[in-house]
């Protein structure tokens, strides 16, 4: 296990290198100058002396490997730039609207497993009966729904016709739970069929053959055994999205006008804040990477298969190299 | 789909290929049998509700609603239909390039792969849509360069273990050069998975592109892309409910449409 993990972690490093100069280069995406872009916001021609000082003081005057090494040695002391519109550390910013982001993934991935895993069981008890069905045909409908679409929904029924909860929210309680809503809605479909397909597989299992005809009662066997083997393949997919989500759903957060990274970063794009959009990527990127990490450890230690795949793996790999 | 004479794999693939292709010729040709401009401004005819002149409402400045969701239809399903198309192609090509290949080439593939997936793809697609600028063309760009790992990795998988049969031997002995190796042999029978996963991906694709449009980064008003005619109505949700209905209706749709078909290739 423990070559495994570092194996891992040694092959982050080549791959945060790539990843760190797509990142930089997302800025030579764009056509035309940034500086250029970003001076005549307004309307108006820049001044070629202001986009000189501009690019003089960005260090954009220098050749592109050059830029990118001074980019990268800065953000290896924790120095992202400062963001060209608020001229704030783009660090500090990112972390201002981070928390928010934390929260509302937490709680869609909590609320979902909490709905979806019960649900999942169901239809799988239920197999090919009408409850299974119904559940089927919602969560089909539900895969196909684009989030935003969830989201306007549910502010049209509860801010608009109930008046229960805030159209705008500004990250206090009664905000987060639209948001909250609209992603666990999007993200149970799956979850359901999941956990109703390895219910069903786990069911057929030899043992849960044999536990049954030692007159074990079926609900033990099936919270007890069949959906115990199923959880680290659940949770595996709960913590592939939280990577993707801790991103900011960048499309719910604007909906729901929640403060979060994902609408901020949106913003960034659009006002051509090209350090805060570089700052952005390569720190979601880092994280997206790290809890992806952490997710296969975890699920290499919680179901032996797996742990007894990599450590054969290791062992052959040990004696070619030998 | 439940209906029993439609429960024979063959007869449902048939029957959901004809509605894709329904589907797409009405997309094209809808336009011709428009009542209205989609474009038309009608500032005495606004946010009206569905009516028997305007069958699914007016916008916020007169526009027909219908007329729009017709007009867009091609934009937002052609569009999802070239990234398919192009990811499946690129990813084909480098992934069976890598593993017939093998040694350094399938290393630095690969890791380009691996780099390549370190980013959450939303936080990618859109960062790269946003600074290559608003249009349907570069959120197409954007969203190919996200999206063509995932057959690369199919296909390599496929290729090595298609390389080791015998047919491939028996090719080679007879004296067939590698290119026709490759695509006589090999491309042809490592196929089936991936034309399975791109078809489950046209729906994902059509969303991922009704996103960029609703986030303002794909087709640029006034043109009528679903995506971006929901970004407009929401902001009337409480006076014209109908403006985000039914073009969220009309994704809706049309992803479950091809979710079926996607299901019946399978």
């Amino acid at each position: 296990m423990k070559h495994y993990m570092i194996k891992r972690i040694i092959w982050l490093v080549p791959i945060m290198f790539v990843v760190s100069i797509f990142s930089f280069m997302l800025m030579y995406l764009s056509p035309g100058d940034p500086v250029e872009i970003f001076l005549s916001k307004g309307g108006d021609v820049p001044a070629p002396a202001a986009v000189e000082a501009m690019k003089e003081r960005l260090g954009l005057n220098e050749p592109i490997w050059k830029q990118y090494t001074t980019w990268i040695t800065n953000i290896m002391h924790g120095d992202f730039g400062s963001s060209i519109t608020s001229g704030r550390p783009v660090l500090s910013e990112i972390l201002k609207y981070f928390p928010n982001t934390l929260r509302l993934t937490f709680m869609s991935i909590g609320l979902t497993l909490l709905i979806s895993i019960p649900l999942g069981i169901l239809a799988a008890v239920k197999e090919n009966k009408a409850t299974d069905n119904l559940i089927r045909v919602v969560s089909f409908i539900n895969s196909a729904m684009p989030g935003f679409f969830v989201a306007l929904i549910l502010i049209y029924i509860f801010s608009v016709k109930l008046r229960l909860l805030p159209t705008i929210s500004t990250g206090n309680a009664s905000g987060i739970i639209l948001p909250t809503l609209a992603l666990t809605i999007c993200l149970s479909a799956s979850y359901v069929r999941q956990v109703r397909a390895a219910i069903i597989k786990e069911m057929g299992e030899e043992y849960i053959r044999m536990a049954r005809a030692r007159g074990i009662r079926e609900q033990s066997i099936l919270l007890g055994s069949a959906l115990k083997r199923t959880m680290p393949a659940i949770l595996t997919i709960a913590g592939i999205n939280i990577g993707h989500l801790l991103g900011g759903t960048a499309i719910i957060e604007i909906v729901c006008t929640y403060p979060g990274v994902g609408r901020q970063a949106v913003r960034a794009i659009a006002d051509r804040d090209y350090p805060m959009v570089q700052g952005y990527v390569l720190l979601m990127a880092v994280i997206f990477v790290v809890v992806n990490l952490i997710v296969d450890v975890l699920h290499a230690h919680a179901d032996p298969l797996v742990k007894r795949r990599i450590l054969i793996e290791n062992r052959r790999s040990r004696r070619t190299q030998a | 789909m439940k209906r029993k004479r439609f429960n024979s794999p063959e007869t449902r693939f048939a029957f959901w290929s004809i509605v894709v292709l329904l589907l797409l010729v009405f997309a094209a040709a809808g336009p011709l049998f428009m009542r209205h401009d989609p474009l038309e401004v009608n500032l005495a005819q606004v946010n009206m509700p569905p009516c028997g002149e305007y069958l699914l409402g007016t916008d916020y400045i007169g526009r027909c609603i219908l007329c729009r969701l017709i007009r867009g239809a091609a934009r937002s399903i052609y569009s999802a239909l070239i990234v398919v198309a192009l990811t499946f192609v690129i990813g084909t090509f480098i992934g069976t390039l890598s593993g017939f290949f093998g040694g350094p080439l399938d290393t630095l593939l690969m890791r380009l792969v691996d780099s390549f997936q370190a980013f959450p793809s939303m936080v990618f697609t859109i960062a790269v849509a946003g600074m290559l600028g608003i249009g349907t063309k570069n959120c197409i760009i954007a969203m190919t360069v996200i999206g063509w790992t995932g057959y690369a990795r199919l296909a390599r998988s496929q290729v090595l273990s298609v390389k080791e049969r015998t047919f491939v031997s028996a090719a080679r002995v007879s004296g067939c050069s590698t290119p026709q190796i490759l695509l006589r042999t090999i491309l042809p029978n490592s196929l089936s998975p991936l034309v399975v996963s791109a078809s489950m991906h046209i729906g994902s694709a059509i969303l991922s592109f009704a996103g960029l449009s609703f986030l303002g980064l794909g087709t640029a008003p006034p043109f009528p892309e679903w995506g971006a005619m929901l970004n407009e109505g929401r902001q009337r949700l409480q006076i014209a409910p109908w403006a985000v209905m039914f073009p969220g209706l009309a994704i809706l749709l049309v992803v479950m449409i091809m979710g079926m078909f996607g299901d019946s290739i399978k």
